[in-house]
């Protein structure tokens, strides 16, 4: 055990990159794949990432909040590979990978159809979404950014992530077909609470 | 409040950027009004199943293998600007880099390679050309198509210049052995296009068949190595 962890220590005195980023890997992949909507896209995405950041280990050492920081080297990443691409990430549905169960509990083969129908929807609407508008939506609503970090994750102000971020859920309600705030919450605009 | 304020208020309600008189003002309003209350319950069932929405894990030791690569990147800095490059252009999983080894080498070891590896052949020779994919990580499903020039042919298979088939292809080393029949005395590209999903890559191995005639011609090795970008 003495030896093994005499090991650690060395590995780690040898590797701050390892000790500064390990921590991160997991949520920079989440978000990636939050933006591209593929396995293998989002995997290769935060490698091509760690790639340019090894290089700059140094100066990554003396960033004090990390984790904004890097989604938004993550998102810059993302928007220049779709640009240089001239293409959309993702179209058209995603593949199988992106249907799991959402609970651990069994549901019924009806209810567990019906969930991975939806769910297939939604990737397909957020695979419609902009580059920008996917961004807001996927990290605030699905990975649980609070706006400020949003606004500090991709170098923005409050006010821009606010209005971008209520154009692109929206824009999510219309690829979904849904009425605003649901047809079951149509509301008489005329109407008044009494 | 009205219900159109209401409305307008309910996203920033959900996301907590009302201030709490606006907040409770709201509240009171929905505890009312029916049509706002369905409306704010949508948008939270909304923002459950967005949340919902599942993410697949990366493949087994994602963070190692990743972490791994930036750190040896330093090491072998041609190798990692070509896959850097390579990943960012096209998001490619698939690296791959032929090589030829001549069996009586003259080559020095750290001449460059080709550009396109070469595999030179007699007239009517048979000569199995071994390729090997290195991949990093495994690939379920894979498209492997091959283009032969007009001046060979694959033995079994007469006349054909296409042929495409669906493969899996594991981690590591994958090889492909092709039994070519050198039928003219020319030069051409066997082309070797991998694609899955929404990727592809295209390589090309030279076939350069010389006349039967010239004799002397040096035995060369059909082996095409890789070399692991």
């Amino acid at each position: 055990m003495g030896q093994f962890v005499q090991f650690l220590k060395r590995s780690v005195g040898r590797d701050p990159f390892s000790l500064l980023l390990r921590a991160h890997i997991h949520d920079l992949y989440r978000a990636a794949y939050r933006f591209c909507g593929r396995r293998e896209d989002a995997e290769d995405l935060v490698q091509t990432l760690l790639l340019r950041l090894y290089p700059k280990r140094d100066e990554l050492a003396k960033v004090e909040d990390l984790r904004p920081w890097l989604v938004r080297a993550l998102y810059n990443l993302f928007v220049d590979n779709v640009r240089r691409a001239g293409r959309e990430p993702v179209s058209g549905a995603l593949g199988d990978e992106a249907i799991e169960p959402l609970h651990a509990t069994e549901p019924g083969p009806e209810e567990a159809a019906e969930r991975k129908h939806l769910q297939s929807r939604i990737a397909a609407a957020l695979a419609e979404l902009s580059v920008e508008h996917r961004a807001v939506v996927t990290l605030h609503d699905m990975e649980g950014y609070n706006i400020t970090e949003l606004a500090q994750s991709l170098d923005l102000p409050v006010g821009t992530v606010k209005s971008r971020l209520h154009r692109a859920r929206a824009r999510l309600r219309e690829c979904l077909g849904m009425e605003p705030f649901s047809e079951s919450g149509r509301v008489d605009r005329q109407g008044e609470a009494k | 409040m009205k219900c159109t304020e209401a409305i307008e208020r309910l996203e920033d309600h959900l996301d907590r950027l009302l201030p709490l008189p606006e907040a409770d003002a709201l509240e009171r309003h929905v505890a009312l009004c029916e049509n706002c209350r369905r409306a704010l319950q949508a948008e939270r069932d909304f923002r459950t199943l967005l949340h919902a929405q599942p993410v697949p894990a990366p493949r087994a030791g994602f963070a190692a293998r990743v972490l791994a690569r930036a750190r040896a990147s330093e090491a072998a800095p041609r190798r990692v600007s070509f896959a850097a490059g390579f990943t960012s252009a096209a998001a490619l999983a698939l690296l791959a880099w032929f090589l030829v080894v001549p069996m009586q080498s003259t080559v020095a070891p750290d001449a460059p390679a080709p550009a396109v590896p070469e595999v030179r052949m007699a007239l009517n020779e048979v000569k199995s050309v071994h390729l090997v994919f290195q991949v990093p990580d495994e690939i379920a499903d894979s498209t492997m198509s091959l283009q032969l020039p007009e001046h060979v042919e694959l033995r079994g298979y007469p006349g054909r210049r296409a042929l495409t088939w669906h493969t899996a292809l594991k981690s590591g080393a994958n090889s492909l052995s092709l039994p070519i029949v050198a039928q003219q005395a020319a030069s051409g590209d066997l082309e070797v296009r991998i694609s899955y999903g929404t990727k592809q890559q295209v390589f090309h191995v030279r076939l350069n068949v010389r006349p039967a005639d010239a004799a002397g011609i040096p035995g060369f090795d059909a082996r095409v190595h890789t070399v692991d970008v």
